[in-house]
């Protein structure tokens, strides 16, 4: 079940009413059934699988506590664990068409046939959250928990599960311990979060991707630049709206249970550099790398090299942290490309303090905050390329990018002046119009959500606004009810 | 409040469309079938049932009967030389074989209770492989599968009795990269398109009187798509089912459209055309239709012609008087003729 559908939120609206109106010893465990029954809808096996994880990490959890001599031992093996597992599902397309032949040539498996692994969902944001919970037991952050229930739902919570926010259990135990109390104010703000959401996902992410030709990101030398150009843009706003979009549904929905889920989106491509960059996109997994991998590689870094313009201290962590993520979104050559390219951004950037101290960012001149921006954009944009495509047809695109060819100017003036009728956008070589004032939608969007500073933005609206919002959502809904496809979440292939 | 407004928006305008004549006066709908072009006929057909009170005659078949029979044409010609006044529409569709065309045609008879339904022929039709794509897309629409009598689905449903849907859907895929195009081709073709039905082809492209060449890329697939040709019994039972709407007391006249006879180069048995005839007709004739064969090739010049297949507005003007011609003469000389929809009642 996917959360832009009218079954999910009817559901979850229901599984919240029943929720308030059960006494307070029933709620966890009657939120744990609804999310398992939410696993099922994607697979019963899931609900087995999940629960297999989250057994042995309850039980790791319970050996990496301080004071076990051997807590850091058990801590270190329940990393391992957890990226094994990650291993053994997710990237079983690398091992197991090799396993399978050994399997035909033993006899024990039909000649022609491969074995197949149903990948959990949300597995790579639930291995992130186990990691990070067993590190914080083991550095006597947060006690190990001691109800197995309140552990699986750490791991089962429903609006999480597929695709984040990545939640720490220090963080998302107690919330879950003392609830908000749900009333008018939460229940707005819920409202808010969920129409922003949908908006950024169901008109301007599912529309963009739509406007993108298929083949674009397969032939691209096929396109001219200027096309390439439009469609890059296209994605990068795409994808951050998908993402964001559907973060902002989840955190809503988990609203009408008191339970309140970290933002991972502030408005990304209004960074100045890329360590701002980082601090915007997906907040929480960035929080994560932050914490788990770039804070004590730099510390274990500067004990070796106190130095502190060092070049190992300069490049190595922000360049191993960023290759880190990028095998977390896949381990894959692009992949790493897409992480080397930010981490080399984020070396690049720090280069000038190794001569004089840094000025932060708000204290620069205006001029510069903006060219800081415009850098910023243009930078992530092209490195979503590799993000997007296999490496060869990356190059491809990069290639394609800067061979403009000039659009038909004539062919579009005929048809202002009524003297051709417009068959068709393509042979004039420009992008599709539509695709133009979606993306200055989405831009104004951000721009409204910068001014008012805040995510929940919308509530600041006067009510007939809000009103009108509603009624372009449901026809937008309406619409993709009947459409020919439909695109899923770009991260809950993740 | 949205959800109510817009709740109440909608009644409203379904009301309005179905109370007034604004339904037909927006030339806008749909039913969401991926066939724009099958959804410019449907509309048509309903449209010109409305303005005339029914239809006598429905041409069936593909692309050759859109762009090659001017139902006027052939309507005035006939009505000159027998004297019978007929209301004729052109539901040739581009890419259908006999296929889609036996479901359509039951469809039609079962809405329409047409006299007469002239299904335009050729070889191409009872190969196995030859538009299966648009077949199987056509037919596996839940609009037409509701229509058709199989499941109906909730979506199927509104799109097929909701006015409000209708004029929804066209614009159901405004977000995808080829929505502008598309949109606006269809919008042009339907223009282009009659009320009758035909669609005249304007566009100078006459290469019928080049042969094919079996070293060109392009034209090997059609080589060896009829190396050996038989027909295909499946399609065969298509053909049956079809005529089947005989017994619904709607006459069923076939006939093939004058090919080119550079075409027949593409087999490699020059009598194929002639064997396939002789399976053809007593199959046709045994279940109670018509066969009226095919007039001769050089009727038509080359210059009337779009390629070996299809002819140009000129060779449609020239055909259709000619297929009127056949037509009386079968009326005249036989006792068949084309009927008013009353009598297949």
């Amino acid at each position: 079940m996917t959360v832009t559908t009218l079954l999910f939120f009817a559901c979850a609206a229901l599984a919240a009413l029943i929720y308030q109106k059960l006494p307070q010893r029933l709620r966890q465990p009657w939120l744990l059934l609804i999310s398992a029954a939410f696993v099922a809808t994607w697979s019963w096996q899931f609900v087995l699988v999940l629960a297999v994880f989250s057994a042995v990490n309850y039980a790791l959890g319970r050996r990496a506590a301080p004071p076990d001599p051997r807590h850091k031992t058990w801590a270190r093996a329940g990393i391992a664990v957890n990226v094994l597992f990650l291993l053994v599902f997710k990237y079983s397309d690398f091992y197991l068409p090799q396993f399978s032949k050994w399997l035909n040539a033993l006899g024990m498996l039909e000649p022609g046939l491969v074995l197949q692994i149903l990948l959990p969902i949300g597995l790579s944001f639930l291995v992130v959250q186990n990691i990070s919970y067993l590190l914080d037991v083991a550095n006597k952050r947060l006690p190990p928990e001691t109800n197995f229930a309140r552990f699986c739902l750490y791991i089962f919570y429903f609006p999480k599960l597929l695709s984040g926010p990545v939640e720490r259990a220090r963080v998302f135990l107690p919330r879950l311990a003392s609830p908000l109390k749900v009333d008018r104010a939460l229940l707005e703000r819920s409202a808010s979060l969920i129409l922003t959401g949908l908006f950024r996902k169901l008109v301007i992410a599912n529309s963009l991707f739509n406007m993108i030709p298929a083949d674009a990101f397969i032939t691209p030398l096929d396109y001219p630049g200027q096309q390439l150009l439009a469609w890059l843009i296209a994605y990068a706003f795409a994808i951050y709206n998908d993402f964001a979009g559907y973060t902002a549904i989840v955190r809503g929905v988990s609203l009408w249970f008191g339970i309140e889920l970290s933002p991972n989106f502030n408005l990304p491509y209004y960074a100045r550099n890329f360590t701002e960059f980082w601090n915007r996109w997906h907040i929480s997994l960035s929080n994560w790398l932050r914490d788990y991998i770039f804070y004590p590689l730099a510390w274990s870094l500067r004990r070796r090299v106190p130095d502190q313009n060092h070049v190992l201290n300069i490049v190595l962590p922000p360049m191993i942290t960023m290759l880190v993520s990028g095998m977390w979104h896949g381990l894959a050559w692009n992949m790493l490309l897409w992480g080397g390219l930010h981490g080399l951004f984020m070396v690049l950037e720090r280069l000038p303090s190794l001569k004089k101290p840094p000025v932060p960012l708000n204290k620069r001149p205006r001029w510069r905050q903006r060219l800081g921006v415009l850098l910023t954009f243009s930078l992530a944009a092209l490195a979503w390329v590799p993000f997007r495509m296999e490496l060869p047809v990356a190059l491809q695109y990069w290639q394609g990018l800067i061979k403009w060819t000039m659009p038909d100017f004539k062919g579009l003036g005929l048809v202002i002046i009524g003297w051709n009728p417009l068959w068709s956008w393509s042979p004039l070589g420009l992008p599709n119009p539509l695709l133009i004032v979606m993306l200055i939608l989405a831009i104004t969007l951000d721009a409204h959500q910068h001014r008012a500073g805040s995510e929940e933005w919308l509530l600041n609206w006067p009510r007939w606004a809000q009103v009108l919002l509603v009624f372009a959502l449901l026809l937008v809904a309406l619409l993709a009810f009947f459409a020919d496809t439909t695109a899923p979440f770009v991260y809950q292939g993740f | 409040m949205g959800l109510l407004i817009f709740a109440l928006l909608a009644i409203l305008f379904e009301g309005l469309f179905r109370g007034t004549r604004l339904s037909s006066t927006l030339q806008l709908r749909s039913h969401g079938v991926y066939h724009a072009q099958f959804e410019i006929k449907w509309f048509a057909l309903e449209d010109f049932v409305q303005e005339n009170g029914g239809v006598d005659v429905i041409l069936l078949g593909n692309s050759m009967v859109n762009t090659g029979i001017d139902p006027e044409i052939l309507g005035q010609r006939y009505e000159y030389r027998t004297g019978r006044e007929l209301r004729i529409f052109n539901f040739g569709v581009e890419g259908l074989t006999v296929a889609p065309n036996s479901a359509l045609a039951r469809l039609l008879v079962r809405e329409y209770h047409p006299g007469v339904l002239i299904f335009v022929t050729e070889m191409r039709d009872y190969t196995a492989v030859n538009g299966v794509d648009i077949e199987e897309q056509l037919l596996s629409d839940e609009w037409l599968t509701a229509r058709l009598g199989g499941k109906v689905t909730l979506r199927a449903w509104l799109k097929d009795r909701s006015f409000l849907v209708k004029h929804l859907l066209p614009y159901r895929n405004w977000n995808r990269a080829d929505f502008p195009d598309t949109f606006l081709q269809n919008q042009y073709r339907k223009l282009a398109t009659s009320p009758s039905g035909y669609e005249a082809d304007y566009y100078p492209r006459g290469t019928a009187w080049l042969p094919p060449d079996p070293a060109d890329p392009a034209e090997q697939a059609l080589f060896s798509m009829f190396a050996n040709y038989t027909m295909d019994p499946g399609r065969l039972a298509n053909l049956a089912d079809l005529l089947a709407v005989t017994s619904e007391g709607t006459r069923v006249l076939i006939t093939e459209l004058p090919l080119h006879p550079n075409y027949f180069l593409y087999f490699n048995d020059p009598a194929a055309h002639a064997k396939y005839l002789e399976e053809l007709v007593p199959f046709i004739t045994s279940r109670g239709g018509v066969f009226l064969p095919p007039l001769p090739s050089e009727l038509i010049p080359d210059s009337f012609r779009s390629d070996y297949y299809h002819l140009n507005y000129k060779g449609a003007m020239v055909y259709s008087a000619l297929l009127a011609d056949q037509l009386a003469e079968l009326c005249l000389n036989e006792g068949v003729c084309l009927q008013p929809m009353e009598q297949a009642r």
